[in-house]
């Protein structure tokens, strides 16, 4: 795997993740908000890829608020985002939240986790459903 | 969309919602007694369990890298101890566990006890044989450095806690996948987790009173 087109930095403290598609010209980029999309339209799943130049996961830093790009890949190498969830039953009700978000891409995948850090691993027989063809 | 897990005590419930000690809301696995496990039917046909089952809302693709493990309780405590405490207990008790009898004929069972066959008969359910092939797990017990209590050393869902509920009958996933739970409308991956929950005691415990902890499962979903 050639992985030197890839950026992965490591951060500390805590970020919030969002995801983020820039394509060649006469097409605007689009970008994720920082919690979950709740309709399906505004999932990154549902967005036109054609013309893509580069998928990225961007972090917030919770307390700075500073914005930056934790890993990105190849247009033409995307295969698509996925949150990273938890689910505890906590007292009174059952909650659930993100700690991460995931770039799947031709190569492997990057885990981006709210603590800052940044997994690089390989795509595994897990994301070889049929549903996720490249796009 | 945002993906909303159920975690349920039957196949088309609601999340589990036992009324627990300290006022909060969860799982209640019962009462036991040194030697024994809970929920107990019969300890001799080694009947009795606690069944979860695990759905979810998503509409584009199936969840996938569904793991389990054990956290410190973290809603309103009303153990005989602390959070902390109990977290630290219960992971021992895995670590500890040389129990070889499912029903805990030999009294050294003991800890958060998975099985991840949703369909195992009753004598064989979370039999040690069964931690070869990693349908059974011991929540603090080390499968090859994982412990089940913690996030990166959590358990994944075996392939066999795959089910697909039909609308009327739970029947086996065509071709199911470690860690997937597939679509409502999803027969090959199966729409349902199933696993089997359970709490041992050993004949050597000395400490009585209520363990609290909270069990997590962690997935992931497309963006």
């Amino acid at each position: 795997m050639d992985n030197q087109n890839y950026v992965a930095t490591n951060f500390a403290n805590r970020w919030l993740f969002r995801w983020r598609f820039d394509f060649f010209a006469n097409k605007s980029s689009r970008i994720g908000g920082w919690f979950p999309a709740t309709r399906l339209e505004d999932m990154a799943s549902t967005v036109n890829k054609d013309g893509l130049a580069w998928a990225s996961v961007e972090g917030k830093h919770f307390i700075t608020k500073e914005v930056k790009v934790f890993v990105q890949c190849h247009g033409e190498d995307f295969i698509n985002f996925q949150h990273l969830a938890l689910y505890i039953n906590q007292g009174t009700r059952a909650v659930q939240r993100t700690y991460g978000m995931r770039l799947v891409h031709r190569y492997g995948i990057f885990n981006c986790y709210e603590t800052g850090i940044i997994e690089d691993g390989t795509l595994g027989r897990d994301y070889q459903y049929p549903e996720w063809t490249r796009v | 969309m945002a993906v909303t897990l159920v975690v349920a005590e039957t196949i088309t419930g609601a999340n589990v919602a036992d009324s627990l000690a300290g006022g909060s809301t969860g799982l209640d696995l019962g009462q036991t007694t040194n030697g024994q496990y809970s929920p107990l039917i019969l300890q001799s046909a080694n009947s009795g369990r606690q069944d979860l089952l695990i759905y979810h809302s998503a509409v584009v693709d199936p969840i996938t890298d569904v793991k389990f493990y054990l956290a410190e309780y973290t809603g309103i405590y009303g153990g005989a101890n602390s959070a902390a405490a109990d977290f630290t207990t219960v992971g021992n008790y895995g670590a500890a566990d040389s129990g070889s009898t499912a029903n805990n004929g030999d009294g050294f069972s003991r800890g958060v006890h998975i099985d991840m066959s949703w369909d195992v008969s009753v004598a064989a359910q979370f039999g040690y044989s069964r931690e070869g092939t990693g349908q059974k797990r011991i929540f603090g017990k080390s499968y090859s450095g994982n412990t089940g209590l913690s996030l990166a050393l959590a358990f994944d869902m075996h392939v066999d806690a795959a089910s697909y509920w039909n609308g009327a009958t739970e029947v086996d996933a065509a071709t199911p996948f470690t860690g997937q739970i597939g679509k409502s409308t999803d027969s090959v991956l199966g729409n349902r987790g199933h696993i089997r929950n359970r709490f041992y005691l050993h004949t050597g415990e000395t400490n009585g009173g209520i363990v609290q902890y909270d069990t997590v499962v962690s997935f992931a979903y497309t963006a």
